[in-house]
């Protein structure tokens, strides 16, 4: 057969010398047969991916250079530089009294030390092999690493739930995402950078061994399990999906002994593990959160028990009772159990994170500290269009393609991509939990489709070829059925759909590459503008202060700020702060919130009370910086009335408006931000044509010109006025 | 040294070729004869 279907082929190659011909003509000059091309080719796209992974995250190290990004990875990189210093015990046992003065933070069991810990085992593997580099090169492009890594597990993650062909479109997919990217491109040295290839390698090995039923592979989704518990809080997520996955297979009739044997396993081992992070402690037996996975653990445990008296029994009649009554005992024990557990407090309630989780509504009404932040907003239409593009309308086709192909694999990625979106939709930050399974869902279904169109190029290939062979009789009549069922222009149809699905894909690409560069590779702790002849201007004053502060106050100088430069302040300033971005004691961000929303004596009274000798406030009216503190305000004050009833909002809007021109409450007027940020303001020009003490942030000419300082003199302003640092005075002689 | 642009270049080149790859990956797969292994 096939020494008389080759010289059909290199004919009907000779005649149509089509693109896809030509560029295989390659792969037969080289004499390679269809496996090795598909190895080869397999390879080179997984290589390549590994590598296109980690350059498209360095956009910011090229731009501006190799540093450490944001707010949360200051402190990350402060606590892996001191745990290379000083070693592991030193890092785990770690009172840090520079921050949460006078309170301090026990560092090794307020973290998950997962990140530090990696960063360090690289940099000393590195040191090891002889690689001098710094620790900050290691923290910064842990990230990109480990995004590399990524493309690999969620190759075989499509590979488990599909086929090769969709792990490999799924690889490709998450290697540019921009929902993934957002949150590891080089210097984002954050928890994420490392949980989402954990997340996604616990899936991935517990799916493995749900469909092997494989005890080696429970075991390693253990310990994947273990190393998410260590690197992020967002484990919390795979505990409830993992045991919602399992209860939803009992329910559809798929209890098998492989579910057992991987639920188990990854259950008790994975709990065992977890106890071991201080952090999260005896939490798998005493959290509500964690209540639902022990549950399922019992359930499961029930499910075993009555398949086996099923077994025992012969009798159908005898086994329906013994059910019912199990059932029955079972829920009733289980309800019990929980209800004596809670009223008891042995079990405690969900926490506020977890509600406002569930009800996008919760942490606005109860917890403004959590409704502050940015990133836990609701998400925009926009921002999912921004960041998954294509995957946006490929996710519900791959939802068609896993209904249709329903196995206990596929159920568990519909059931992480609906779950995971929800939760995207909630917030924003979590779009990133999404993205692998978007990824994942949409590879399958651009895998699918281009399967089936180049199947149909290939099979017409074979009709050509079996309509020209003059062969038996019988073979001429197959292929005429073939050409019967054959629609008209059917290959030429295959390929207008593939050149479209190619031109999709070019499209993704060089929209990732766009967003990647323009949106999401910029550090926030430099900050740049375009000028008026379209140069890049660089705005470097959060460095400049923090160095300031280093070189120019007592090292035991104690800093206020808002909590979101606390982290910077420790880390690059080296002083101790009154709050940073761990916000665990609500009270003292309150205080430090009704310090700034009070008047300067009262303020002063605080600041005395917590030994305060500087205080920092970031103010963008000359440059038009957005994000500074006078933006921020009104959550000072929703955060210091929530503990202060003194603070009242209302106090500084007028008719519901927050105004810092001439319209402005005469609180808000003679606060202590508002004070700090436009002192000597009014003297200022800041844009041709507008009156001196024009706020370019907001758009109008401030209301109180004439600041006069009382307990606070200006120590340092940066070069563009972004962050301003005041001397808080002794107290005057009482004579 | 590359700048950003040239980066951004060679990440458009490179996501475009791996789908072209990724395409071509599909087309061998398709092969009837690599069905049969």
């Amino acid at each position: 057969m096939g020494g008389k279907s080759e010289p059909a082929k290199s004919e009907s190659m000779a005649t149509k010398p089509d693109l896809l011909n030509t560029s295989f003509f390659s792969f037969k000059s080289l004499k390679l047969k269809t496996k090795q091309q598909e190895l080869l080719l397999r390879i080179s796209i997984l290589g390549l991916v590994y590598i296109l992974a980690f350059i498209a995250r360095l956009f910011s190290v090229l731009r501006y250079e190799s540093m450490i990004h944001e707010f949360d990875p200051y402190f990350n990189y402060r606590t892996t530089l001191f745990l290379t210093e000083k070693g592991f015990y030193e890092f785990w046992n770690w009172f840090d009294s520079e921050s949460w003065y006078p309170l301090g933070r026990i560092i090794g069991g307020t973290l998950y030390p997962g990140l530090m810990v990696t960063a360090a085992l690289i940099y000393w593997t590195l040191r090891f092999l002889r690689f001098f580099v710094h620790i900050r090169e290691v923290c910064v492009l842990t990230a990109p690493f480990f995004a590399s890594n990524t493309t690999l597990v969620a190759y075989f993650f499509g590979k488990e739930l599909w086929d090769t062909g969709a792990g490999l479109v799924a690889a490709v997919l998450i290697a540019i995402c921009p929902g993934y990217i957002s949150r590891s491109v080089a210097g984002s040295y954050d928890n994420e950078a490392v949980a989402i290839f954990a997340l996604l390698l616990t899936f991935y090995l517990f799916v493995k061994a749900v469909n092997t039923g494989s005890l080696a592979w429970a075991l390693a989704s253990a310990f994947g399990y273990f190393y998410m518990v260590s690197a992020w809080g967002g484990y919390v997520f795979i505990i409830n999906l993992v045991p919602l996955y399992v209860l939803v297979l009992l329910i559809t009739g798929r209890y098998s002994m492989r579910l057992y044997i991987a639920y188990n396993c990854m259950y008790i081992l994975g709990m065992l593990l977890a106890m071991q992070i201080r952090f999260v402690g005896f939490q798998h037996v005493q959290s509500g959160e964690h209540m639902g996975a022990m549950g399922v653990f019992l359930l499961m445990q029930v499910f075993y028990f009555l398949d086996w008296v099923k077994y025992q029994l012969n009798d159908t009649k005898l086994f329906q009772t013994f059910l019912r009554i199990t059932v029955t005992s079972a829920i009733l024990v289980g309800g019990v159990a929980v209800g004596v557990g809670t009223a008891s407090g042995y079990i405690s309630p969900w926490t506020g994170r977890f509600y406002s989780l569930l009800d996008p509504t919760y942490a606005k009404d109860h917890i403004p500290i959590i409704a502050s932040v940015s990133e836990h907003q609701p998400t925009a239409w926009s921002s999912f269009m921004f960041d998954y593009h294509i995957l946006l309308f490929l996710f519900p086709a791959g939802l068609y393609f896993c209904f249709k192909r329903l196995t206990d694999a596929t159920i568990f990625i519909v059931m992480y991509g609906l779950t995971s979106l929800y939760f995207a939709g909630v917030m924003v930050r979590l779009i990133l939990v999404a993205t692998p399974a978007v990824c994942l869902i949409s590879a399958i279904a651009v895998s699918a489709t281009i399967k089936n169109l180049t199947s149909l190029l290939r099979t017409k290939q074979k009709v050509s070829q079996t309509g020209s062979t003059k062969g038996a009789g019988s073979s001429k009549a197959s292929s005429k059925v073939t050409l019967d069922q054959s629609q008209p222009f059917q290959k030429n149809g295959a390929i207008a759909l593939l050149v479209g699905v190619f031109y999709l894909l070019s499209r993704y690409a060089i929209h990732c590459t766009w967003v990647t560069a323009e949106a999401y590779s910029s550090p926030s702790i430099v900050l740049a503008a375009r000028g008026a002849h379209g140069n890049r201007i660089i705005f470097d004053d959060y460095r400049e202060a923090y160095y300031w502060l280093r070189q120019n106050t007592a090292t035991d100088a104690k800093i206020m700020s808002w909590w979101d430069y606390g982290y910077q302040i420790t880390a690059m300033g080296n002083r101790t702060v009154i709050v940073d971005n761990n916000t665990w004691n609500n009270t003292h961000i309150a205080t430090v919130g009704r310090a700034m929303s009070s008047y300067e004596d009262d303020a002063y009274d605080i600041m005395r009370s917590l030994d305060v000798n500087y205080v920092l406030v970031v103010f963008g009216g000359v440059t038009g910086y957005s994000s500074d503190d006078i933006n921020k305000f009104l959550w000072m004050v929703r955060i210091g009335g929530g503990v202060f009833p003194v603070i009242k909002e209302p106090d500084y809007l007028v008719n519901g408006e927050f105004r810092v021109d001439k319209g402005a409450s005469p609180k808000m007027l003679n606060c202590l931000m508002y004070k700090l940020c436009y002192y000597r303001f009014g003297e200022l020009t800041t844009e041709y044509g507008k009156p001196p003490g024009y706020d370019r942030a907001r758009g109008v000419e401030i209301g109180n010109k004439d600041i006069k300082l009382e307990h606070l003199e200006e120590a340092y302003t940066t070069s563009n006025w972004i962050v301003r640092i005041y001397r808080v005075k002794p107290p005057t002689n009482r004579l | 040294m590359i700048d950003d642009q040239d980066l951004g270049f060679i990440a458009n080149f490179l996501g475009i070729f791996i789908f072209a790859l990724v395409i071509a990956y599909h087309y061998v797969t398709a092969d009837p004869k690599y069905e049969a292994t």
